[in-house]
């Protein structure tokens, strides 16, 4: 349901500043005369060129500039990769998000091709070209991985923020207790379950929590483990996240979902059962 | 535009080899429910045995009970293969385990094609590990698209492989579905291309790679496609005479 325009009107007159003032800080975004923006748990700003937009329940933030992108009229940006780590240094700070908590700062390629079809079976192939460069950041708190958390950012051909997303949301100290205690746990010879077809790869101790992009912001502490199949070639190995107990736990959410309609198994008019 | 899902978390139980995903129901739920909120119409949803091989392949995949022509949008989660390391004649495989339709093995290279016919899919979206390898991608995505939009998937091996996760067509469903209303640009709105880049590397092993790829009458087109389609776009069908695909690997 949409905001009450007394409400949206005093939202807009008490966040408008103030989300400028960020995005100026953060992106370096200048705004020209502006559209205020809330729904759900966001509230934005936008004109022409720029959106800004954070989530009010989690340290959150996205900023795009329409203009970047590899066919974008700013481009993207594929210089120096350390030019690029230092822009992100800067914008982490400028965001709040804690240096300590920074365990990895590195540079994504992204890269393009192309072929031709010359006949119905004989392609042509162009040479692979470096589309974007993309700092990410991943995140730990006293060693411990919090597995969703990131910052990416992609700069235009010049070195402007040309789109970025920060995830980093507050975590519970309770959450960072627990995640502790199984961090010790696994140290000492933490055992998940087994899964048929499957034996054990890996196990990591860390925090979990809800999407960028989603209406919920749920924290959980928890073990991951993951499998290999005893047959390597088929792929997509599985992932289990456990509690202390070895149980499965419940994940976070990011929108609510629901079981399909009908339970009814899908009948085949021509077919046998397999 | 209307959109299919199929997730296969049983596999073992079924008779197939395993081992089972249980995070693959929740991703297919997971897109159902970004698509739906964003008002798009669901044609079918089937989970596990109700999920065939068939489905996949020419012929089968106009099925009016689940074929993957039927609707624009469809997403698969489930197993795939990986060879260790492919080479530019392996064959990509999705793998189903379904009580009709087998087998249960669809050579996306040889055995699926998309767009052709009274066929309705525009964009296939494929989240089953490694049938994307960049190595064999002539020979195995080339000939799918007849009048195919856009395919995303993985290239990898069995040690660069994806992890059984939701987040992968959870978020790629939220960044691609255009959300009502003001939410529309709160949450940024993505291309296919970039939405894939973004969430594909989630929870995939190091050198594993989210690939995405377009066709199109010209090359400039398909490069187009590929950095800008979005699937609210309602482009015209592509002639499939130029590929452009782009990647990122973890």
């Amino acid at each position: 349901m949409p905001a009450k325009p007394t409400a949206l009107s005093y939202l807009a007159r008490v966040e408008s500043s103030e989300l400028a003032a960020t995005a100026s800080r953060i992106a370096g975004f200048k705004f020209r005369k502006p559209e205020f923006g809330t729904a759900a748990n966001t509230s934005g700003l936008r004109d022409a060129t720029f959106v800004f937009s954070r989530r009010l329940d989690s340290r959150t933030i996205f900023a795009t500039d329409a203009r970047y992108g590899a066919l974008g009229k700013l481009g993207a940006w594929t210089g120096a990769d350390k030019t690029a780590t230092s822009t992100c240094r800067r914008i982490l700070r400028a965001a709040k998000v804690p240096v300590a908590e920074i365990a990895k700062l590195d540079v994504v390629v992204e890269w393009g091709r192309s072929a031709k079809r010359v006949s119905e079976n004989e392609f042509k192939f162009r040479e692979p070209y470096v589309l974007r460069k993309i700092v990410r950041a991943a995140r730990a708190v006293n060693g411990i991985p919090v597995w969703k958390s990131y910052v990416s950012l992609g700069l235009t051909a010049g070195g402007d923020v040309g789109s970025l997303e920060v995830h980093w949301p507050e975590l519970p100290s309770a959450v960072i207790k627990e995640a502790g205690m199984l961090q010790t746990l696994v140290k000492r010879g933490f055992r998940p379950p087994d899964v048929a077809g499957a034996r054990l790869e890996s196990l990591e101790a860390g925090i979990l929590h809800s999407s960028a992009i989603g209406f919920y912001m749920d924290v959980v502490a928890a073990v991951r483990a993951v499998y290999i199949g005893e047959r390597p070639e088929v792929g997509r190995k599985p992932m289990w996240y456990f509690n202390r107990l070895g149980e499965p736990i419940v994940m976070p959410r990011d929108i609510a979902t629901r079981a399909p309609e009908s339970t009814a198994p899908r009948a085949a008019a021509d077919a046998q059962p397999s | 535009m209307r959109y299919s899902t199929g997730g296969v978390r049983d596999y073992i139980p079924n008779g197939c080899g395993g081992p089972d995903l249980p995070a693959t129901i929740d991703e297919v739920r997971g897109f159902q429910a970004w698509y739906s909120f964003a008002g798009h119409t669901r044609v079918t949803t089937w989970e596990n045995g109700d999920v065939w091989g068939s489905d996949f392949r020419d012929g089968g995949d106009n099925d009016p009970s689940g074929g993957s022509e039927l609707p624009e949008i469809y997403l698969f989660a489930g197993h795939g293969s990986c060879q260790n390391p492919p080479n530019a004649t392996s064959p990509d495989f999705i793998i189903v385990c379904g009580n009709f339709g087998t087998p249960n093995t669809v050579n996306v290279g040889t055995q699926s094609r998309w767009g052709n016919g009274s066929g309705n899919l525009q964009f296939m979206f494929v989240d089953a590990s490694c049938p994307m390898d960049l190595v064999s991608i002539g020979n195995n995505w080339f000939p799918v698209f007849r009048n195919l939009h856009m395919a995303t998937g993985h290239s990898g091996t069995s040690n660069a492989d994806a992890l059984d996760s939701p987040d992968r067509g959870t978020n790629l469903a939220a960044r691609t579905a255009g959300l009502p209303g003001i939410l529309s640009w709160l949450f940024p709105q993505q291309s296919v291309g970039d939405a894939w880049m973004d969430v594909g590397t989630i929870d995939i092993q190091s050198g594993c790679s989210a690939v995405a790829i377009a066709a199109g009458r010209t090359e400039a087109e398909a490069i187009d496609r590929r950095e800008n389609e979005r699937i609210t776009d309602n482009r015209p069908d592509p002639v499939p005479n130029w590929f452009a695909w782009k990647w990122r690997t973890a």
